[in-house]
């Protein structure tokens, strides 16, 4: 664990860094992104989306920038590398929690129906 | 960014999703707005536009949650670093709030921040210097529309009063606190069993030890309640209640006496005279404010003791208490022994109750290891005084939440109906909002001068409102003290006074209805104010009085109309009540209950109720020999009172239908235990059989008499001499009790219950020694309230302890009478403010009417319109409003008539319809006013006033 990021992520968080990873996106781009990804169903709403940008932007995870497009100027969110730090460390614990919990599935394997 | 409203960014109209939305949006504090207002609206608008109407559902509904709850986050937020820079402003220039500041300006939004924060400083400045200004105006618009801020602001003060009055009894109840200095350092000391969870009161051992060892409580003292017969010379002898105090208690509550001394703890020592501190109310009361009272010598039961102090009004310690003694307790008393006592203190200085009970636990544990057969699982706990007498705090929450919701709730209503009013009076000042528009106020700027103008009425009507509060306080106590049947006095410290707190509460009351009431119709008045600007003629396309406002002064005039269905309904059961021949002739009764208290002298429970039953016989005795008394008799209750009711079969074939209120299986009887001469004591004739002998309150004899009504309703009127009846299971898990033999039927003896003047009962022959407490009841030749005090005399002198708690029976009451007083009234409040409401509507709908028509009626009185048909055009839409209200309550008053199976009598038809037209006219009346002012408009004034 490094010192950027003490606590987990919350799976929305996680989402948004992650499609942010892949290049920089509008609002309703990382919507779509994000829903793309989860199986939810359940869409993101704008009020919690922008939230969580805000909050991404506060900690220097994410930064911003204006663009014209034909609807007029749009902001376009990009990852840092602080939050591409963050990013990678929170996978990487992921991944070592899922090593050390996986053997307990093989000893109980699903039962064939 | 700045695209004009209801289009996007290139001129196509936004769908009304995305308009709702972005309305939405101004839930969010203005500096989230400012920041991500636009995102957030483009990308829900991108959103909405790639779904289908499933889709369009799930995302509406996600989107509104989801904004809500960002709402509320971002408030927080909002609100907590207002707090934080509030606090910075008092070290404003150290280096940390510097930095603070520069962190804040670089993680602002930095394109729009600027833009924001000169917005933000610009709308200050404007505030600060409108403000005096806004309230000048508001006071000038007090006395300028009279009928609005009488009405209005009447409507507001009993919504504040009825808030202030409420939270400062729930502050009262449920966050408890002694009105003395330190109240909150008083504590009591509970000596609780952890295994059965109950609190031992035999605690003396306890006390004595804890007296001597804790350092963390001083001035620890205890009490211990009884009832005792106060005699005095020349005032004859009245039970009341008395504590046995320690002396400590007066050095706690701090007040000095007001006469005399207070008690002293050489008044304790076990051979010292035996003397009473009174308090203010029985000084009055029962020594008729004698100022030579100090030195006098009353009788306590059956010691002598002299008066030694007077306390002053007000002083009621431990509960509600008016006459103190001395403790006097007994070092040696064993564990678990002695009188229940209840412990009291106050925290040591620098101690606080976690020091207590930590200390406390250290003393339970020694004695728990000392006495281990007694104090094994006993517990000692600490908790604030107030709290250790009636502890409502598991309810605390819910009753604080549930009663904001509530008074929150009436306050919206009401202050929406002045709304209503100031948006007429707005809507009539519509030019002048107009020119100012023009001359640059924003339409914040406006919005706040209508607010400043309904603070200013709101707070003329807070003043009102908390000057009726005390009235109100002493009015709900009552209702308390009334509907709380354990209590029978509220404790001193809950009191018809306001605190600071509730103080607040109405102010914040006042701000909350004045937003509502000057806000939000200043929202609606200034709408499309550039457009009509534009326009240039106030009054094109101007605000609209809605169809919801109409609907609801309909629905107001409606309720108004139906409200005294339920109250002719309420008092026709009051009526019914006192319609019932009770059988008897209260006036010449008295009843008394008879008390006494368990002597050492008594082994058991059945040696207690013995002598009970001996005492009881003497006073029969020489009431018997007294020539005023015509009969003396007893039971377990006595016709008027309220009767036990139970279950009961008869052997064979009772009658149909039976009782359809009742849920149990059988028969509903009154069920009472009487003395063997009752009914010759009550004059009633035996009907048919016989009257109770002696013998048949042997044990094994199981013979009843039943009253007229039971042989009615229970037998369908056959026969019942021989007839056996028996209880039912009552859930008690015993089954079905024996049968009873009935041998005699007596006339209904006002046994009735609520408003039906059926009444079955089952009465039982006992032996005055088989219930407790007795009710006695004397027949009384002449006055029987001269006859009190002699009945008092000959008590006392059967036995100084025997208490007898008598009143005529004329003032034995069913408790539901008084129940309808109190419904009855809260009804006819009901009924007032409504009516209050309703006028308030009318009268809004018919300024406001006249306000738009100015012209036209300048136009047609210059046309050489008659008065007459102006005032026609001008009643029909509130005379319309009416005539439909008064249909509407007229189709509510059937079907609450039709809920209550009653029809209305004609002279209540006839009341109703006066009330109606009484309610008509005064609605009319609101309309006066307006109209009058119409009529006097000049045609040049009407069209100079638009042009």
């Amino acid at each position: 664990m490094d010192e950027t990021q003490p606590t987990a992520l919350a799976p929305r968080d996680l989402l948004v860094l992650s499609v942010l990873s892949m290049g920089p996106l509008h609002g309703y781009g990382i919507v779509r992104a994000v829903e793309e990804r989860s199986k939810s169903g359940l869409p993101l709403d704008p009020a919690n989306l922008h939230r969580v940008l805000r909050r991404m932007r506060r900690d220097g995870w994410i930064e911003e920038t204006e663009e014209a497009d034909g609807e007029g100027r749009r902001r376009i969110h990009a990852l840092t590398a602080a939050g591409l730090a963050v990013l990678r460390a929170e996978v990487e614990r992921l991944d070592s929690l899922l090593r050390e919990v996986r053997p307990a599935l093989k000893a109980n394997p699903r039962p064939a129906r | 960014m700045n695209t004009p409203t209801g289009t996007d960014g290139r001129g196509k109209a936004k769908s009304p999703a995305v308009r709702a939305y972005r309305a939405l949006l101004r839930v969010l504090p203005r500096a989230v707005r400012a920041a991500d207002g636009d995102e957030m609206e483009r990308t829900f608008a991108a959103m909405w536009a790639q779904r289908g109407v499933r889709g369009r559902v799930v995302l509406g509904a996600a989107s509104l949650i989801g904004l809500m709850m960002v709402a509320v986050a971002e408030w927080i937020e909002a609100l907590g670093a207002a707090g934080r820079m509030l606090r910075r402003r008092g070290n404003r220039s150290t280096p940390s709030s510097r930095r603070e500041r520069a962190s804040e300006r670089k993680n602002g939004s930095r394109q729009r921040g600027s833009r924001a924060g000169i917005h933000a400083v610009r709308s200050r400045s404007f505030a600060v210097r409108g403000s005096w200004l806004d309230f000048k105006v508001g006071l000038r618009m007090l006395a300028k529309y009279p009928g609005v801020s009488l009405i209005g602001g009447l409507a507001m003060a009993f919504a504040i009063c009825v808030g202030a009055s409420a939270f400062e009894l729930v502050t009262q109840l449920f966050h408890p606190r002694l009105p003395v200095p330190d109240g909150d350092r008083i504590v009591a000391i509970r000596l609780v069993d952890a295994q059965s969870s109950d609190v031992e009161q035999q605690a003396t051992y306890d006390f004595v030890r804890w007296r001597d060892q804790l350092t963390t409580v001083d001035e620890l003292g205890a009490f211990d309640e009884s009832s005792q017969n106060l005699a005095i010379e020349g005032s004859g002898v009245e039970p009341i209640d008395v504590v046995e105090i320690s002396a400590s208690a007066f050095r706690l509550m701090g007040d000095p006496p007001a006469l005399g001394r207070t008690l002293l703890a050489s008044d304790e020592a076990p051979g010292a005279p035996a003397v009473v501190v009174i308090g203010h109310d029985v000084w009055q009361r029962r020594f008729g404010g004698d100022p030579a009272v100090v030195g006098r010598s009353v009788r306590l039961g059956s010691t002598q003791a002299t008066v030694v102090g007077v306390m002053p009004a007000g002083f009621a310690f431990p509960i509600a208490h008016s006459l103190w003694v001395p403790l006097r307790l007994s070092a040696h008393e064993g564990p678990r022994e002695g009188p229940a006592i209840r412990v009291f203190g106050r925290l040591a200085d620098g101690a606080s109750l976690v020091d207590a009970q930590t200390e406390l636990d250290a003393a339970g544990a020694r004695l728990a290891a000392a006495e281990p057969d007694t104090h094994a699982h006993l517990r000692p706990r600490v908790l604030p005084y107030a709290r250790s007498v009636y502890d409502f705090s598991a309810w605390r929450s819910a009753g604080t939440l549930s009663s904001n919701v509530v008074l929150v709730l009436l306050l919206v209503l009401i202050c929406s109906n002045v709304g209503l009013l100031m948006f007429a009076r707005a809507a009539s000042r519509e030019s002048e909002i107009v020119v100012r528009s023009a001359l640059g106020a924003s339409r914040t700027r406006i919005v706040l001068q209508l607010f400043a103008e309904a603070l200013v009425l709101g707070g003329v009507a807070a003043v009102v409102g908390l000057a009726a509060t005390g009235t109100t306080l002493r009015w709900a106590i009552g209702i308390l003290e009334f509907g709380l049947p354990t209590v029978e006095a509220l404790p001193f410290w809950i009191r018809d006074t306001l605190s600071p707190a509730t103080i607040v509460y109405a102010a914040m009351l006042t701000v909350l209805g004045a937003a509502i009431a000057g806000v939000v119709p200043g929202l609606k008045v200034t709408r499309g104010l550039q457009a009509r600007l534009r326009a240039s003629s106030a009054g094109a396309g101007g605000p609209r009085m809605g169809g919801v406002w109409t609907a609801v002064i309909v629905a107001q005039i409606a309720v108004t109309v139906a409200l005294p269905i339920p109250a002719f309904s309420i008092r026709g059961d009051a009526e019914a009540l006192r319609r019932i021949d009770p059988g008897l002739d209260p006036a010449s009764y008295l009843v008394a209950r008879l008390e006494m208290d368990y002597a050492r002298a008594d082994s058991s429970v059945a040696a207690f109720h013995a002598r009970a039953g001996r005492t009881y016989a003497e006073l029969e005795r020489r009431l018997g020999a007294e020539p005023a008394v015509g009969g003396v008799t007893f039971g377990d209750r006595l016709p008027r009172m309220s009767y036990a009711q139970r279950p009961i079969e008869v052997d064979s074939g009772g009658a149909e239908p039976r009782d359809p209120g009742w849920t149990w299986p059988g028969y509903r009887v009154a069920r009472s235990s009487v003395g063997v001469g009752f009914f010759d004591a009550f004059a009633a004739p035996v009907l048919s059989g016989r009257g109770f002998h002696m013998a048949d309150t042997a044990p094994g004899q199981r013979v009843v008499i039943v009253n007229q009504s039971f042989v009615e309703r229970v037998l369908g009127a056959r026969n019942p001499i021989g007839r056996r009846l028996r209880y039912l299971n009552d859930g008690s898990g015993t089954g079905p009790a024996p049968w009873h033999e009935i041998v005699g039927v007596v006339p209904d003896l006002g046994t009735a219950r609520g408003p039906s003047p059926i009444a079955p009962a089952v009465y039982h022959p006992v032996t005055p020694n088989a219930i407790y407490p007795l009710q006695v009841a004397v027949r009384v030749h002449g006055d029987v309230r001269a006859f009190m005090p002699r009945l008092r005399e000959i008590g006392t002198a059967v036995d100084p302890a025997l208490r007898l708690y008598a009143r005529p029976m004329e003032t034995v009451r069913d408790e539901g009478v008084r129940a309808i007083g109190f419904a009855v009234r809260l009804i006819l409040v009901a009924c007032a403010v409504a009516l209050l409401l309703s006028l308030a509507g009318i009268y809004a709908t018919m300024s406001f009417a006249l306000a738009r028509r100015t012209r036209e009626i300048g136009i047609r009185v210059a046309l050489g319109a008659s008065a007459r048909g102006i005032v026609i055009s001008v009643f029909r839409r509130p005379l319309t409003q009416l005539g439909l209200g008064i249909a509407a309550g007229a189709v509510l008053v059937l079907w609450l008539m039709g809920g209550t199976q009653r029809l209305l009598p004609i002279e209540e038809l006839a009341v109703l319809g006066v009330y109606v037209v009484f309610m008509a006219g005064v609605c009319v009346l609101a309309c006066i006013v307006p109209t009058r002012r119409a009529l006097r408009v000049e045609p040049t004034e009407a069209l100079r006033s638009d042009a």
